[in-house]
């Protein structure tokens, strides 16, 4: 009887014969088609020491009874090859085995150190990626060493009770399927955009520039968009570089303006301007006064949206203005006040708004003095003020009081960390 | 990003667009530069010094060789890290699976334990110049090493100590003051002699082993990764590492100049690390030992925070481990107990009283020579992988010439091993 679950390691070690009965070589990969529960299709084994040689064989080809493995072929119908090619299956050794995969149900990147099989009815399917110290000291060859050692001395160890497995369905690959250099489109892809963004960012920091670029391809544009707006400036510049700018403008489009902004400042001069015209012109216009702005001055850190309510608008007027201000990202419950030279005068919380007559003047209702910062006001100096006054969020004023944006404390905020590890 | 976007302004403060000029001037020192500064540590500093006070000018020659060999080794790591995205080990680890690694990275540490030892060492001997008990001075250097790591203010801090690395120039002001005879240095500095006795052998090895290191392949092609160079940019990186190698020559070769116009003639036998100071004495006269105390503590501590980390660091990659320093504790234990006990045994260790410290360093140089021709061969079988390397592999002219250091660098570590034990 065989066992029903079996290591990929195990299968390593083992010599393999055909059916005249002589040594062909060692059991070296599997090629699996991938599904649900990826199916082992073939079987590649190795002879020679310097010079290597491998034969792809079919997995109906082999015969197994009692943990034995044999070709039912004859030696002289077998060829060895220098190299083998995956046939479009996904080769355990080139992609699983020792290489980084994303673990989607703990969020992280891991290495794989031993891949758990299924065994059912003759046939053998991939079932957990083994990540644990277990899964190293028996790739090691002292596995029974230990776990002797273990059981004699401290039986209530942990380490002989817990395996450290993830199950198929939430692994992502990294290496490349094919010499092609794509990453496969496991059947999990969907697993990855349910990832959170801030994780999926972390996640994305851990990989090299090309399992980055790669696993970037794969995400649905909105998540493309989302994790672009979260991600550090280095790890941003790698990734914009494998979009299109079609496909660069659609991914604007979906962020919020000083995101877009920093995005597009990560981009080579050449690429800008064939950016920019694909933009709405209105949008594009604004970008582009905020890309003149130093990235750590005021107007730089700016975004330019924010509820704006003139000053001698009624409160129904101004409710329903701020209703159809189309906003991207959260910003901080209050609405700014413009006089008709469209300078700063005051602001309103949407609590004042609320519970005012509904036909009275908003400049009648708003606070004045509102504490501004000036768009060339420094980075450092916009914290101070948010950190002195506790504000979320602060408008940006030019030289003649004219309203430019509003700076929100976690634009400031990622300024700061990212300025800390420089 | 905010080189990027400067780029774009009119810079109208001079003052401080000189500060930001000198800024960017430090921000280029690639990894190149900063791996050659890390290798004229207080190990490299010893044996120059040795070879200049002990031999004269006779092995000035050898530099030459060593030159082309370290630039060669650095170039083909350099440019694996550029094309792959990954580190050493990683690629170690994904290629030639779980065992080799295993036993690669054990040795590292080992190896790695050694040189810590003499880096701790170096920062005792210079505290002692200054008249500081080392029993004072090296835990508080380790604990402030760990600190820095820790805290994750590493960064901002090396660049602090590669400006103190200019105190190399003293040794260049010096040599010159010392009015050595130059028609023999420049003869020297490239006619090759050979000397049959166990000294001149002694010396020359120890040159050899301590300019081309086993960490340093691991740290350069980490670097380069680290700093997202992909092999577009690969150019650039390939002066740093070019400069970087000449730096540690002319470093290396002013040294021994130094020593050799005033400790060699004077006829003097260097017993202790403060008689190595009298190199600086044309310089500085009777602070001579205060100026070299000071550039052996700078290059003590810096390669004391460097080599710890880096070390732990490959571990971890590796064994497929969770690492760095923006972990936690929970979640990356391996990383932060193998750290803590790397710099807590590496400090303890110098202060057992009569420990014999010279003969572990050597022990550690052995180490490193025999483990040196391993990595070698990897990084070469590695270059030439197709799968890997793509059309970045190594030129057969290249070749044929990298193997030939190979095999030079083997034969003298097998020199090496039979000296020091027949």
């Amino acid at each position: 009887m065989v066992a029903l679950f079996e290591y990929f390691s195990k299968f390593l070690q083992r010599e393999i014969a055909s059916s005249d009965r002589t040594q062909l070589g060692y059991v070296y990969d599997f090629l699996a088609e991938l599904g649900t529960l990826p199916k082992i299709k073939k079987v590649i084994i190795v002879k020679g020491f310097l010079h290597k040689t491998y034969c792809t064989i079919d997995w109906n080809d082999i015969a197994h009874s009692d943990g034995n493995y044999e070709v039912k072929k004859q030696k002289d119908n077998l060829e060895f090859k220098n190299s083998y090619n995956n046939h479009n299956l996904i080769s355990l050794r080139k992609t699983l085995l020792d290489h980084q995969i994303v673990d989607m149900s703990g969020r992280k990147v891991v290495r794989v150190n031993d891949i758990h099989l299924l065994n059912t009815q003759d046939e053998l399917f991939i079932a957990h990626m083994d990540i644990g110290v277990k899964g190293l000291i028996r790739r090691l060859g002292w596995d029974r060493v230990f776990e002797w050692f273990l059981k004699m001395f401290v039986p209530r160890s942990l380490y002989l009770k817990k395996d450290e497995f993830i199950s198929w369905k939430f692994v992502q690959p990294l290496a490349p399927l094919e010499e092609k250099g794509v990453i496969g489109l496991t059947v999990n892809s969907k697993e990855i955009a349910n990832i959170p963004v801030g994780d999926l960012s972390e996640i994305f920091e851990e990989l090299d520039v090309y399992e980055r670029k790669n696993l970037f391809k794969l995400l649905p544009i909105d998540v493309q968009a989302k994790l672009l707006g979260e991600s550090e400036s280095e790890v941003q510049r790698s990734l914009v570089e494998v979009l299109k700018p079609e496909q660069i403008v659609e991914i604007m489009n979906l962020m919020p303006a000083d995101d877009a902004t920093d995005m597009l400042s990560q981009l080579p001069r050449y690429e800008v301007l064939k950016v920019l015209p694909l933009l709405e012109s209105d949008r594009a216009k604004k970008l582009f006064m905020l890309l003149a702005h130093k990235s750590d001055s005021a107007g730089g850190l700016m975004t330019l949206e924010y509820f704006e309510i003139e000053d001698e608008q009624m409160v129904v007027e101004a409710i329903e203005k701020i209703k159809n201000t189309e906003i991207k990202e959260e910003s901080p419950n209050y609405a700014y006040v413009i006089d008709s030279e469209k300078k700063l005068v005051g602001k309103v919380t949407f609590r004042d708004l609320i519970s005012a007559k509904p036909v009275e003047k908003i400049k009648n209702i708003m606070s004045k003095n509102v504490i501004s910062v000036r768009t060339d006001d420094n980075a450092e100096q916009v914290a101070y003020i948010l950190d002195k006054y506790n504000l979320l969020a602060i408008p940006v004023v030019d030289d003649n009081k004219k309203m430019m944006g509003i700076i929100t404390i976690d634009d400031v905020l990622n300024y700061v960390l990212e300025k800390k590890e420089l | 990003m905010r080189e990027t976007q400067s780029n774009n302004i009119p810079i109208v403060n001079t003052k401080k667009s000189r500060w930001r000029n000198f800024l960017l001037f430090l921000a280029i020192l690639g990894p190149g530069i900063i791996t050659a500064n890390v290798d004229n540590d207080a190990g490299g500093i010893a044996v120059y010094s040795l070879a200049g006070a002990e031999m004269g000018y006779r092995l000035l020659w050898s530099l030459v060789p060593i030159l082309v060999a370290l630039i060669v080794i650095q170039e083909m790591v350099a440019r694996m890290g550029a094309v792959t995205g990954k580190g050493l080990a990683d690629l170690i680890r994904e290629n030639y699976g779980v065992k080799a690694t295993f036993y690669i990275m054990l040795f590292l540490v080992v190896t790695n334990l050694g040189n810590t030892m003499a880096e701790f060492s170096g920062i005792a001997a210079s505290s002692e110049i200054f008249g500081v008990s080392r029993y004072i001075s090296v835990p508080i250097s380790a604990f402030l090493v760990w600190l820095l790591v820790i805290k994750g203010s590493y960064k901002s801090v090396e660049k602090i100590f590669l400006v103190a690395c200019f105190f190399y120039i003293a040794y260049i002001i010096s040599g010159f003051m010392a009015k050595p005879p130059w028609y023999e240095i420049a003869v020297n500095s490239i006619k090759p002699t050979f000397e049959m006795n166990s000294k001149y052998l002694y010396v020359l090895i120890g040159l050899v082993g301590t300019s081309i290191a086993p960490w340093m392949q691991f740290y350069l092609q980490a670097s380069i990764v680290e700093k997202g160079i992909t092999i577009k940019e690969y150019k650039h990186s390939r002066v740093d590492v070019i400069v970087g190698c000449f730096i540690m020559y002319v470093v290396a070769f002013f040294i021994i100049i130094a020593c050799a116009a005033t400790i060699h003639r004077a006829g003097v036998k260097v017993e202790s690390v403060a008689e190595a100071a009298r190199a600086l004495q044309p310089l500085a006269g009777k602070y001579a030992s205060w100026l070299f105390a000071f550039g052996l503590l700078n290059a003590s501590i810096f390669a004391a925070s460097i080599l710890p980390l880096s070390t732990v660091y490959y571990v971890c990659e590796g064994m497929g481990w969770e690492k760095g320093i923006d972990k936690s504790f929970e979640e990356a234990p391996f990383f932060y107990i193998l750290y803590t006990s790397f710099i807590v045994i590496g400090a303890l260790i110098v202060l057992v009283p009569k420990f014999p410290l010279l003969t572990v360093m050597f022990l550690s140089q052995v180490l490193n020579g025999v483990l040196l021709p391993f990595i070698l061969i990897y990084i070469l079988l590695l270059i030439n992988n197709k799968h890997i390397m793509g059309e970045y592999i190594n030129s057969k002219m290249y070749n044929i010439f990298s193997w030939i250091v190979v095999f030079v660098m083997i034969t003298f570590t097998i020199i090496m091993l039979v000296t020091t034990f027949v």
